[in-house]
C-alpha cells in the first residue's frame, strides 16, 4: 500500500498533487527519505518562487518577498497572487507538477 | 533540514540532490533583484520557510500555560455568565443521564487522536444534541475533518482586521497576536461589531490544509469552513465552547490535531491538569445562526426533574 506523505505546509501546499509527492518520497529507501523529503522540498520551493516572480509585475516583486518572509505558510498569499495576475493559479500548478515529474524521471 | 551526518548517498538521492542545487542557481540567477532583497535581508528561501514553521509550532505550542489564578478569576465569572444562555439552549436531561454521557464522552476523549468507532461516534452526537439542545455533529454537509477527537493547543489572539493591535483586544493579552491574519482572512471588514469580536474571541483552528482533498478542492472548501461553528468539548472539566474556524493549523509536527483561541483555551480550561488539552470537536448545524458562541458549563444543562 502507497503511503501518504505530508510536506510542511507553505502557501502553496493546497495547489500541491499528494500523488506525485507520494510516488517521489515512496520510491526512496525509508533512510533516505528524510532527505529526499528536504530537497524535494527546496526544489519546489525555488521553482514555484521563480515562476511567481517570472509571471508577476516586477512592482509587486518586494510586497510578495516581505508576506513570504511574514507567512510562508498562509495560502492567502495564493489568493493575493491570483488577484494581482489572473492565472498564476494553474501556472503555479503546472510548475509544481512539471518539478515532480522532471524529478520522478531523474530518479526512476 | 538536510542530514549531511547520514552515509554516502545512493545515486537516485545524489540526483535529487543535484537538482535541488540546479533549481536554487536557477532562481538566483533569473531573479537578481529578489536574490538582492534576501541578501540585504541575509535570508535564504529555506530560511523564511523554517520562520514560517517555528511560528506555527510556537503559537500551537503555547497552549501548555495552565491558567493563572487571575485568569481563573476571569474564567469564573465568564462562565457564570453563560449558565443562563446554557440553561436557555437546554433539554430536560436526568443527572444519571447526564453522568453516562459524561463519563463516555471523557473515555472517548482519552482515546488516540481521530475519529470514534460509527456506532460511539453516532451515541456521541444524538446525547449531545439533546444534552445541547443543538445538533451537533462529526460531519456536516459531507464535509469531515481528519480528526474529531484530538489535542488542542493554544493559539495566540489573531487580527481581527488590517491595523488591529493587541491593545484592543479585551482579555489574555499576555497570549500574543501572532503576526500574520487567520488562514481564513480578516474577521472584520468594515467597523467590528459584536459578532465579529466574539469570532475571534472564539475561535478554532482546524488542520483544513491537511484534508485529503484541500489540494484539489481548497476553491470550495476554504469558504465553506470560513468561520464554521464548531464546539469543542472538554469532558474532563465539563464544560463546552461553541466558536468557529478561524485559522488553519495547527502543523502536523505540533502533534495536535487543533488550536483555540485565549479565550477558548482558559475559558474551558482545555489545559487544565484533568484535561490537558483532549477535547471533541464537532460541527454545530446552525443554519439560522441561533447559537451563541462561548463557553457552556454543561453541569448547567441538567434540569431538575420531577
Amino acid at each position: 500500500m502507497q503511503n501518504t506523505y505530508k510536506l510542511p505546509v507553505s502557501y502553496y501546499s493546497s495547489l500541491l498533487e499528494t500523488e506525485l509527492v507520494d510516488e517521489i518520497l515512496s520510491s526512496f529507501e525509508e533512510h533516505e527519505r528524510e532527505d529526499a523529503i528536504a530537497h524535494l522540498i527546496e526544489s519546489l520551493d525555488h521553482a514555484i518562487l521563480e515562476a511567481i516572480l517570472h509571471f508577476l509585475e516586477d512592482e509587486v516583486h518586494d510586497e510578495f518577498l516581505d508576506m513570504l518572509e511574514n507567512k510562508y505558510h498562509d495560502p492567502e498569499i495564493i489568493d493575493w497572487l491570483e488577484e494581482r495576475k489572473e492565472g498564476m493559479i494553474p501556472h503555479i500548478q503546472e510548475v509544481a507538477r512539471k518539478t515532480k515529474i522532471t524529478i520522478i524521471e531523474i530518479t526512476r | 533540514m538536510i542530514n549531511k551526518a547520514s552515509k554516502t548517498p545512493s545515486k537516485k538521492l545524489q540526483k535529487l540532490q543535484d537538482f535541488t542545487s540546479n533549481s536554487k542557481n536557477s532562481f538566483y540567477s533569473s531573479h537578481k533583484r529578489a536574490s538582492d532583497w534576501l541578501e540585504k535581508k541575509s535570508l535564504k528561501v529555506a530560511d523564511m520557510r523554517a520562520k514560517s514553521q517555528n511560528f506555527l509550532a510556537a503559537a500551537s505550542l503555547t497552549g501548555s500555560v495552565v491558567a493563572g489564578s487571575s485568569v481563573d478569576a476571569q474564567v469564573l465569572q465568564k462562565i457564570q455568565n453563560q449558565d443562563k444562555s446554557s440553561k436557555d439552549l437546554a433539554i430536560d436531561i436526568s443527572k444519571e443521564e447526564y453522568e453516562v454521557v459524561l463519563d463516555k464522552a471523557k473515555a472517548f476523549s482519552m482515546m488516540n487522536s481521530g475519529h470514534l468507532a460509527q456506532e460511539d461516534e453516532l451515541y456521541l452526537e444524538q446525547q449531545l444534541s439533546d444534552m445541547l439542545g443543538f445538533e451537533v455533529t462529526a460531519e456536516l454537509d459531507g464535509h469531515r475533518l481528519n480528526h474529531s477527537v484530538g489535542i488542542m493547543g493554544g493559539e495566540q489572539h489573531l487580527r481581527r482586521f488590517d491595523g488591529d493591535s493587541l491593545d484592543q483586544h479585551d482579555a489574555y493579552r499576555e497570549s500574543g497576536m501572532a503576526p500574520a491574519r487567520g488562514a481564513f482572512g480578516w474577521f472584520a471588514q468594515g467597523e467590528l461589531d459584536e459578532k465579529t469580536i466574539n469570532r475571534e474571541k472564539y475561535y478554532f483552528a482546524v488542520q483544513t490544509l491537511y484534508l485529503p482533498d484541500w489540494n484539489t478542492n481548497y476553491r470550495e472548501l476554504k469558504p465553506w469552513y470560513k468561520f464554521r461553528k464548531m464546539i469543542a468539548i472538554n469532558p474532563a472539566n465539563e464544560l463546552a465552547v461553541v466558536g468557529v474556524v478561524g485559522d488553519a493549523g495547527p502543523a502536523l509536527w505540533v502533534k495536535k490535531q487543533f488550536g483555540g483561541s485565549p479565550e477558548v483555551i482558559r475559558e474551558a480550561k482545555i489545559w487544565s491538569p484533568e484535561a490537558r488539552g483532549r477535547v471533541i470537536l464537532l460541527f454545530v448545524d446552525d443554519p439560522e445562526d441561533k447559537i451563541p458562541l462561548g463557553v457552556i458549563n454543561l453541569k448547567s444543562l441538567i434540569q431538575t426533574q420531577v
